[in-house]
């Protein structure tokens, strides 16, 4: 095989749920006129043809374009670019116009789109399968300040455009056309794209770009269509289905274990700290009920010194009355006895 | 002035419409300071009044204007005391009010508001209104200082120029005040009887314009309309989109009764999220390893923002929720309790509102269970820990609108508690120590760490659980946290909550709704 050639063949597995070729061609359906738009040596066209689709290429490689005639129904050479979609086929022509991994490599992609419409049959469907720029391997990569060109992949260096999730629906927004499914495939950021220097990464980014919206999406697959009479293009709101579930794919490997003891030295330090500012209040609590407690005992103490002070003048009039008195003048003396006796006894 | 010394305080009577005998009997009760540093200033005055107001200290304004917020502009303009406060015709003001205001004022010299409690029923043998001590957010949902409140005159001064009165002018006048003040004091003595005022419809308009101005200044993107009782305003508050938002959700995935049928309540708290929050958030589940892997399936399935995070370890709302913080790095941090269903819409928005303001550290939503609301706020008083208004009807308002306004409460329940993520981990998150009072804990680290704590009437929860609350819970549940907070002997911020300290506290009046009883333990 020609290695320029070999650049884009890959193997078409339909059994893999998370793969853009797998999505595409269950988007597509049975039986269906497919246009396939960039259909390199025909390997995903063949696997719409093999559910019964009837499939035409456009290329605009002459020796892909060659070896794709072998497996489609027909190829036809062209450049998207300089040659408008509408003006190689008929109106109406396709059930379903399918763009896989092509938008990203033409300059005016929304232009390319709309170019398109023309050809899809009342319901027609337009499908594309778009890389996701906003990887997490990506993000890590230029992280480190690296955005390294590679010959496939995120950053191919055939790439002109690139896309995030907000990226992609306006793309169909502006070209007029309504989302109605939004897949994905997932890769975790350590399990592919982009190569990223692992070493001297903080404790806890990895883990953190992981749980990052759309980190772990690899490519966005599109199903779109024209909007229905009266109907207004709105792909604000479009749920994103992710090909498989997302932590299956998400790696458990030492970032997410460094990550783990880094929470629970975290969680230890937030106890800790309660545990401190908890002491300070009670210190606080404990000092204010002392300093209540102060002063009530000190109440109490001028009290009793009052009292004291109450019993010894009362004593010592006890003991005034309790002399010897005149003869004849007894009576007196015994009633004021008496009289401090019941004062101090009710005190 | 010959023979008086220079007034500390200048009282701003406006006698329009008033008869003379109400204004002399104010004026007699003014001659009766025993602090005699004041002086009147009276607006819009009969002439014949004016002729018989023959104190030296009673200055009549010839020229103040019709309306009651340009007299009270001039009224303002032309007090020469350090302090000014408004009093009515016909109010009586007691003996001890210029020297009571001159001591708090002069205890701290930052002092720009002086605050006192009123007897508002004509009668002094009656219940006096009490005041809260600082409550700002809640000056925005209604006006509450009332009589005497007496404000720095060089402050108004400043702030009059912001620009004209609303026909409330006397809120207009305290939340500008307020923006600007110092410091504030409040004197926990009935100083004034005067009658009941009723709220016209001008000066309800002039209130939700004052607000919504006070709003302007703040810069924040706000719309405001009345409340649901006279007097009090509501604002919808917009957050600064890029303001980032996580709800912790702690789980189980226990079973519950909902609606009368066995459900996992914890997919309904986060749908419910997803429903009402009206702002972006991420959603952060933390989940025990047992929880059954279809309520896992079901939450994932919800959304994409919601994030299921494992922790090991028995179920533990408190060591969950704390560790579904640090799992996220949102600035604004909102746990819910599993049994929890957001029940408003715009409810992140509303409920984080008060956060906006630096001072406020803490927020909570009304919570509702069976139709009646479970609190309107706890308040304290010494060991013991009162719910506000618990078991009123939520479709009803309470007369003094409490449940009406957001407000500044001494401490939160934890049902959904939301806060600053820098104020959570600076104060040290939920304490494990208590594990059922840890909304009552985490309100006395906030308030331990200066910052306020204000319950939100916009924002409701109700609540799926028969579990015994904070009121209910057994004495012994492990860990007190009367240990670690005790209240004063009457709440700060809804005083009449006290207990009993004597006649001319004015305190003494049972908390209303269930009363107090003893704080959990």
């Amino acid at each position: 095989m020609d290695a320029d050639l070999s650049r884009y063949e890959s193997e078409i597995d339909l059994a893999n749920p998370n793969g853009s070729h797998s999505l595409l061609v269950a988007l597509a359906g049975e039986g269906r006129r497919v246009l396939d738009v960039g259909c390199w040596t025909g390997g995903l066209g063949k696997a719409f043809a093999s559910r019964g689709c009837t499939v035409t290429g456009v290329e605009l490689d002459p020796e892909a374009a060659r070896r794709a005639r072998s497996v489609l129904s027909d190829v036809v050479e062209a450049d998207l670019e300089q040659t408008p979609l509408r003006e190689l086929f008929e109106p109406g022509s396709f059930d379903v116009i399918v763009f896989g991994d092509v938008l990203e490599h033409v300059t005016q992609p929304g232009r390319v789109l709309r170019d398109a419409l023309d050809l899809l049959a009342p319901e027609g469907r337009v499908l594309a399968s778009i890389p996701n720029v906003g990887h997490g391997s990506v993000r890590l990569a230029l992280l480190r300040g690296d955005w390294q060109y590679t010959d496939t992949g995120l950053l191919d260096r055939t790439h002109l455009r690139f896309f995030s999730r907000q990226g992609v629906l306006d793309l169909f927004s502006s070209a007029g056309m309504v989302v109605d499914e939004l897949k994905a495939t997932i890769m975790d950021p350590l399990g592919g794209g982009v190569d990223v220097r692992r070493g001297g990464l903080p404790v806890g980014l990895v883990e953190w770009v992981r749980d990052q919206p759309d980190s772990l999406v690899f490519q966005y697959v599109v199903a779109a269509r024209l909007p229905r009479t009266g109907e207004v293009v709105d792909n604000s709101s479009v749920d994103l289905v992710p090909a498989v579930p997302l932590e299956q794919a998400r790696l458990s490997d030492e970032h997410t274990e460094r990550a783990a003891a880094d929470l629970e030295a975290r969680h230890r330090v937030l106890t800790v700290r309660d545990h401190i500012v908890g002491l300070e209040a009670q210190a606080a609590t404990a000092q204010s009920r002392a300093s209540t407690a102060e002063q009530q005992l000190r109440g109490a103490l001028k009290r009793l010194d009052r009292k004291n002070a109450r019993i010894r003048e009362l004593a010592r009039q006890v003991k005034a009355a309790a002399a010897p008195e005149p003869a004849g003048d007894d009576q007196p003396a015994t009633s004021a006895v008496g009289r401090v006796r019941r004062r101090l006894t009710s005190r | 002035m010959k023979g008086a010394p220079p007034p500390f305080l200048s009282f701003l009577l406006d006698a329009s419409g008033s008869d003379t005998a109400a204004v002399l009997r104010t004026v007699r009760s003014l001659s009766k300071q025993d602090d005699q540093a004041w002086e009147l200033v009276v607006t819009r005055a009969a002439p014949e009044l004016s002729d018989r107001l023959a104190d030296e200290r009673v200055r009549v304004l010839a020229e103040s204007g019709s309306s009651a917020p340009g007299a009270s502009h001039e009224a303002w303009t032309q007090a020469r005391g350090v302090f000014g406060a408004r009093i009515d015709p016909g109010g009586v003001v007691a003996p001890e009010a210029v020297s009571g205001i001159r001591a708090a004022a002069t205890a701290e010299p930052e002092t720009d508001v002086v605050c006192t409690w009123e007897h508002r029923s004509g009668d002094e043998r009656r219940r006096p209104v009490l005041k809260p001590r600082w409550s700002p957010t809640r000056l925005c949902g209604h006006d509450w200082t009332g009589r005497l409140t007496a404000l720095r005159v060089a402050v108004v001064r400043e702030v009059l120029d912001v620009g004209p009165l609303t026909a409330a002018h006397e809120h207009d006048l305290a939340l500008r005040v307020v923006e600007r003040a110092g410091g504030f004091e409040l004197v926990e003595r009935s100083l004034y009887v005067g009658a009941e005022r009723q709220i016209s419809d001008d000066e309800w308009q002039g209130s939700v314009e004052a607000v919504a101005a006070r709003h302007r200044r703040a810069g924040l993107d706000a719309t405001v309309a009345r409340g649901p009782v006279p007097g009090t305003v509501r604002s919808r508050i917009e957050l600064p989109p890029q303001l980032s938002v996580a709800v912790v959700v702690p789980t189980d995935g226990r079973r519950g009764l909902v609606w009368g049928e066995w459900s996992r309540p914890v997919t309904l708290a986060v749908r419910s999220v997803l429903e009402h929050a009206g702002h972006p958030v991420e959603v952060v589940v933390v989940h025990t390893e047992d929880t059954p892997g279809e309520v896992l399936d079901a939450l994932r399935g919800l959304g994409e923002q919601i994030r299921l995070v494992p922790a090991a370890g028995p179920f533990d709302h408190v060591r969950l929720a704390n560790l579904g913080v640090l799992s996220s790095a949102a600035e604004i941090v909102v746990v819910v309790d599993q049994h929890a269903e957001l029940d408003s819409p715009r409810f992140v928005p509303t409920l984080l509102a008060p956060l906006l303001d630096g001072g406020v550290g803490l927020c909570a939503p009304k919570v509702v269970r069976g139709g009646a609301v479970l609190d309107g706020g706890l308040v304290m008083v010494r060991n013991r820990v009162t719910e506000v208004l618990a078991g009123h009807p939520d479709a009803e308002a309470d007369p003094d609108g409490l449940l009406a306004v957001d407000r500044e409460v001494t401490a939160l329940d934890g049902t959904c508690l939301a806060l600053r993520r820098t104020t959570y981990v600076d104060v040290g998150g939920l304490s494990p120590r208590f594990p059922e009072s840890y909304g009552l804990d985490l309100s006395g680290k906030v308030a331990r760490a200066g910052r306020r704590r204000v319950w939100v009437s916009g924002a409701r929860v109700r609540l799926w659980t028969t579990l015994p609350r904070l009121m209910d819970r057994d004495d012994s549940e492990r860990g007190n946290p009367s240990r670690r907070w005790v209240g004063e002997d009457h709440d700060p911020y809804l005083p009449h909550t006290g207990v009993a300290r004597g006649p001319e506290s004015g305190a003494g009046v049972p908390a209303r709704g269930r009363g107090q009883r003893k704080l959990l333990l």
